[in-house]
């Protein structure tokens, strides 16, 4: 029976991967039976949930959980030895009803138009495979390109296009093609089932397999040669070395890797040194971005950001990987029960559970709000600190979110904000960035009507663009001020500032009253591009005092 | 084969026999005539029982069987329950089963691997007719009724439903049970087909009043007779037709 608790209990641990989860804590049962139990499990799960509901086993067995239950009927009705302990109350308890399950199950697999169990898993094989497609990257740092194709894949024919890699992976289990991104530079897709941990590229550290999504960021950030640069949330470094392999060896470019979670930290370091990115990347292990100092000497020289920090993840789909989707709704269920009259006496207790269900429902959704708000202020707090940085010159702000309250929310808060505003932030304008051929772009009404910021932000949807639900954006400050001269000028703002402080705070206030209002949002996306306008004539009336001098 | 029968001058055969594919139970009392018709076709094929459950003669609806086994009431006495087990093969598990709806011919439909039942059985009811008969066992209505035992008539050739079953629910149902269906009546326009009939994978007995045209449809979809298969209508209508003249 432990293998299937263990399961129950890595099944609805909050967080970390799937592999996380079960190799970093210490198990009883094997662990790779104990991942390939809740692997198979949670591919079938949609079936199981509706066998679940429809034989309403779970309000007669008061043992069973609704993920004890899950593991347990996949092994039940899916697998050939059934549920694989000698009897426990647990297995008696499914046993019991096992007509009862079968039926059901029966059932559901017709209602999918599937004849037989085999027919099913195959179905399911198939859906959880064939929308992912493997993304590998070439690691510039190490070799190029066509040596690699030259090297490992001389045997693979390259397609046009996405979808048909994909055709081409469901119609032949070992298709040999490949497909080249044509926004990213250096990254190729494979089919979904291509196994390359295996592959000694792979172990040398020349392909890198990372998604679409994540190269992204580092692609739109675009450094220059030789720039400084800052990853403000490093591990486990795909994006890390990917910035790295732009800036190239040995011109000067600098990479420095910010990563809070000592732990982490060591994945970083290993992926770095297997990349052979030692040179241009500095990893300040159990260091957070947000206490360091933007002007201390090392860091004062930094012109280019990557911050990735940490979200929701909501539009994490991996391949092999699933979450657990909860039972439906609970009132939907107690509506369908009330049909039958006869089973209506019995009903009074189990009816009040549900209510509280329903209760417990609600706070959840709350809970899951507030934690998007506490996350987005987290964000927006970590953007602002980059703002700071005295010589930065561009942001790239990207989250695997897709919610806007962590992306386009986040966006429009910062924009909004005093240090965007005194600094000369904006953002990148689509025909500037290097992702303007990228057809998914941010959501207009989010963004407060501002066709600017939305067409300015990037997004991916999970899936159906190739990859995992993504979420990126350039800020940008017109760069050629003088430092000091800035400082100075911005001091001198203070001064100013200091003078009508209290008014000018007044006035934002009657200004900026949150994106809660439409009218007051339209106001607002009016004001800003007047607000940059004087903030680039201030400048240029700097520039000009400076030449006089 | 098909052939039409009357039970003391009642048409609802089903009322009073269970066929099965290896023993048949019929009422007793009455005259021989009944008993005869299964007996010119199954004499010697399987045993034919005269039985009595708790003291009736509507052991057709009282009782519910297939090939493996045979459930009866808790009604049913100890000397009946003897009787029967001492009549039928012994590789036929009979089982007593307590369940409110006793009618387990009304409330119970099947064949040897399928088995319909009424939405509100019990849950240890299910279960034991899931072991005894070794079926799987579906809850179910028939064109919203749920005594699936009076309107349906289950062969493992095929089956007939209520006459109004719309055509969803005949996909439905013949997608759960495996068979091809119809929806059609017996006894001249009786929607109550499970219990105006009988039917094994050998032969099938309705009412006397039956139509020839219900009789054809009959023949063609649980297969009984030479030449039958579904669609094959002018052979078996034309055999349906002679019978009337008799």
């Amino acid at each position: 029976m432990s293998l299937y608790l263990e399961a129950a209990t890595i099944l609805t641990a909050p967080n970390g991967s799937l592999k996380s989860r079960i190799y970093h804590q210490p198990v009883k049962s094997p662990p790779a039976r104990l991942y390939a139990l809740i692997v198979e499990t949670l591919k079938h799960q949609a079936i199981l949930n509706e066998v679940i509901e429809n034989s309403g086993i779970l309000g007669i067995e008061k043992k069973l959980t609704h993920p004890l239950a899950l593991l347990l009927l996949h092994d039940h009705l899916l697998t050939r030895n059934g549920i694989a302990t000698s009897s426990g109350p647990l297995k008696n308890a499914v046993l019991k009803h096992k007509a009862r399950l079968s039926a059901e199950f029966t059932r559901a697999r017709i209602r999918r138009g599937l004849g037989s169990t085999a027919a099913l898993k195959e179905a399911a094989d198939k859906e959880a495979a064939a929308k992912i497609p493997r993304w590998v990257r070439v690691n510039a740092l190490k070799t190029t390109l066509s040596d690699v194709l030259k090297a490992g894949f001389a045997e693979y024919m390259e397609v046009a296009e996405l979808k048909s890699l994909l055709d081409a992976a469901a119609t032949a289990k070992n298709a040999r093609v490949y497909y080249k991104d044509p926004i990213v530079e250096n990254l190729l897709a494979f089919p979904p089932a291509i196994d390359l941990i295996a592959h000694p590229l792979y172990k040398s550290g020349a392909l890198i397999l990372q998604d679409r999504s994540s190269c992204l960021p580092a692609h739109l950030l675009d450094p220059p040669k030789g720039a400084r640069t800052i990853d403000a949330t490093a591990a486990p470094g795909n994006k890390t070395t990917h910035i790295a392999a732009l800036l190239g060896d040995g011109n000067g470019g600098t990479v420095t890797a910010f990563e809070k979670d000592s732990r982490r930290a060591e994945v970083l370091k290993k992926m770095v040194s297997r990349a052979g990115g030692d040179a241009v990347i500095t990893i300040k292990a159990g260091e957070d971005f947000l206490k360091a100092d933007p002007k201390s000497e090392e860091l004062r020289g930094v012109t280019h950001l990557l911050l990735d920090p940490s979200c929701s993840g909501s539009g994490i789909v991996s391949r092999e990987e699933y979450s657990l989707i909860p039972l439906s709704d609970p009132a939907e269920k107690n509506g369908k029960k009330r049909k039958r009259s006869a089973a209506e006496k019995v009903k009074q207790k189990p009816l009040i559970v549900e209510e509280e269900q329903g209760e417990q429902e609600e706070s959840r959704q709350d809970m899951e709000k507030s934690r998007l708000l506490a996350l987005a202020e987290f964000q927006k707090g970590t953007i602002l600190h980059a703002m700071k940085f005295p010589k930065a010159r561009k942001i790239t702000y990207s989250t695997c979110s897709i919610h806007a309250e962590e992306n386009e929310d986040v966006v429009m808060g910062v924009l909004a904000s005093a240090v965007a505003r005194r600094r000369g932030w904006r953002v990148e304008r689509r025909e500037e960035g290097t992702l303007r051929g990228w057809e998914r772009r941010g959501l207009l009404e989010r963004c407060g009507g501002d066709e600017v910021v939305a067409q300015a932000c990037v997004r991916c949807n999970p899936i159906e663009d190739g990859g995992i639900g993504f979420f990126v954006v350039a800020f940008v400050r017109d760069g050629d001020v003088d430092e000091e001269a800035e400082e100075v000028a911005e001091e001198g703002s203070k001064v100013q500032a200091e003078d009508n402080t209290v008014q000018k705070e007044a006035e934002e206030g009657e200004e900026w009253k949150g994106f809660s209002d439409g009218e007051v949002d339209t106001e607002a996306a009016e004001e800003k591009p007047q607000v940059q306008a004087e903030s680039g004539e201030k400048q240029k009336k700097k520039k000009k005092r400076q030449k006089r001098k | 084969m098909a052939v039409r029968a009357q039970f003391e001058n009642s048409n609802e055969v089903g009322v009073f026999a269970n066929l099965t594919n290896s023993y048949a139970l019929v009422a007793t009392g009455g005259s021989m005539k009944f008993y005869s018709v299964f007996e010119a076709e199954l004499q010697d094929i399987i045993p034919i029982c005269h039985v009595t459950i708790a003291g009736t003669r509507i052991v057709g609806r009282l009782t519910a069987g297939n090939r493996r086994g045979l459930l009866l009431p808790t009604s049913t006495t100890d000397q009946e329950l003897q009787h029967i087990r001492n009549s039928i093969p012994d590789t036929v598990k009979i089982q007593r089963i307590e369940e409110r709806l006793s009618a387990l011919g009304n409330v119970i439909c099947c064949n040897d691997r399928v088995a319909l039942v009424h939405p509100d059985i019990e849950r240890e009811t299910e279960e034991t007719i899931a072991d005894v008969l070794g079926v799987e066992v579906f809850r179910q209505t028939i064109s919203g009724n749920v005594l699936v035992g009076s309107y349906c008539a289950l062969s493992n050739q095929g089956g007939i439903v209520h006459p109004k079953t719309s055509m969803q629910d005949q996909a439905e149902l013949s997608s759960l049970l495996q068979v091809p269906l119809v929806a059609g009546s017996v006894n001249r326009g009786s929607s109550l087909v499970g219990a105006g009939m009988v039917v094994n994978d050998r032969m099938a007995v309705t009412g006397l009043d039956t139509t020839a045209t219900e009789l054809s449809v009959v023949e063609s979809v649980f297969r009984l007779g030479e030449g039958n298969a579904p669609g094959n209508v002018e052979g078996s209508l034309g055999a349906a037709i002679v019978e009337t003249f008799y």
